[in-house]
């Protein structure tokens, strides 16, 4: 992003699998994390999956001593357009009292196969991580 | 222009709009993805994709065995060589410690091989631009090796920094085998002393029961003898 308010701006992203199996490369990939966007599956049959994974990502979280509450973090309700194609799906509300109730933090509906509200997601998580970072290091 | 005061975010997403505005007319990545499936790439690549969604023993495999091949044939490169060396070593370090091992780890494998690309698929680079490319990555590695150290070498690898491309890439200056100069931490050799130095006393005592023991066991057998012999 090159020199904001005297910082050398990189920015680096990593995606990571969210299956249980997959327990390797997040963990290792959440050790050097600054912020997250968490993505959750809109479909009503993944709802005890999303819960689940904000559950892992807190322990892996607390496992490298840092906090699912003080780390930036936006979630993103992936698959709105599904709506269209008679797939049940949870509401904005049902996942915000799953998975944000405690947390509160920003979340965005989205479709990250048609590109709608992935940009927002990805701008909100940089915005928060920067100033997170910059209180850390004042 | 920002104002000195005003909060990081200001300006932060004042570069995002810029950015996300400047991306609008940027080139086609389809392109660059056929690119990439034409040439002796392709399958380092999807295997380098699979290290992103899971470090498993098999995709590991396959990594190393690929930048095997790869190295083979390029064979004498003098540029490619120390992207393969590099890869190579950084593949049996993430093997070996998998989600134990520094995160900076998949960082770096990640910009070796972007640079390797870049090297690789860019028409027109000079002879000079391909060095300064891989000094950096050599760099960013070293910076690796030493960070795993815990910081150790740091004197002398600041020593080498100085170096020039030519004077690295001539070969010998990139040494990168963890486990050559893998240094163990001086905790951890006092805490194997102590250690072994305790069982060693410890099996001395247990020596020294045992003899005592015994000499009692043969010392009431004699007796118990003496005793049936006058009988």
């Amino acid at each position: 992003m090159g020199k904001i308010k005297g910082y050398d701006v990189k920015i680096q992203l990593y995606t990571v699998p969210g299956q249980v199996k997959y327990d390797a490369t997040r963990r290792l990939v959440l050790r050097g994390v600054d912020g997250i966007v968490f993505v959750a599956d809109s479909m009503k049959v993944r709802r005890k999956s999303n819960m689940y994974s904000v559950k892992n990502l807190q322990d892996n979280l607390a496992t490298y001593k840092k906090s699912i509450f003080k780390i930036p973090l936006v979630f993103q309700y992936n698959k709105r357009d599904l709506s269209g194609d008679g797939i049940p799906l949870l509401s904005y509300e049902t996942m915000e009292r799953d998975l944000n109730s405690r947390l509160k933090v920003p979340s965005f509906e989205a479709s990250a196969l048609k590109g709608d509200n992935v940009v927002k997601t990805l701008k909100k998580i940089i915005t928060l991580t920067m100033a997170a970072l910059e209180k850390e290091f004042k | 222009m920002a104002r000195k005061n005003a909060p990081i975010t200001d300006e932060v997403k004042k570069r995002l709009d810029e950015i996300f505005l400047e991306n609008e007319d940027a080139p086609n990545a389809e392109k660059d993805q056929v690119d990439v499936q034409a040439s002796p790439l392709a399958e380092l690549q999807s295997i380098i994709l699979s290290i992103e969604w899971e470090i498993s023993d098999d995709v590991m495999h396959r990594f190393l065995e690929e930048v095997a091949k790869l190295k083979d044939s390029y064979n004498g490169d003098r540029i490619m060589g120390p992207f393969f060396k590099m890869l190579d070593s950084l593949g049996r370090y993430i093997n070996r410690y998998k989600a134990k091992a520094n995160p900076g780890a998949i960082k770096v494998l990640n910009s070796v091989y972007a640079a390797l690309e870049k090297i690789l698929l860019s028409d027109g680079l000079k002879e000079i631009e391909k060095e300064n490319i891989l000094l950096k990555e050599v760099q960013g590695f070293k910076g690796l090796k030493k960070e795993i150290h815990g910081g150790k070498k740091v004197a002398e690898a600041g020593g080498r920094v100085g170096k020039t491309a030519s004077e690295l890439v001539a070969g010998k200056d990139v040494s990168i085998d963890w486990d050559e100069g893998q240094e163990i931490p001086e905790s951890f050799l006092a805490a194997l002393h102590e250690l072994k130095a305790l069982i060693r006393s410890e099996f001395k005592a247990l020596r020294e029961d045992m003899r005592t023991w015994l000499d009692e066991e043969s010392g009431s057998k004699r007796r118990s003898d003496r005793k049936t012999r006058r009988k």
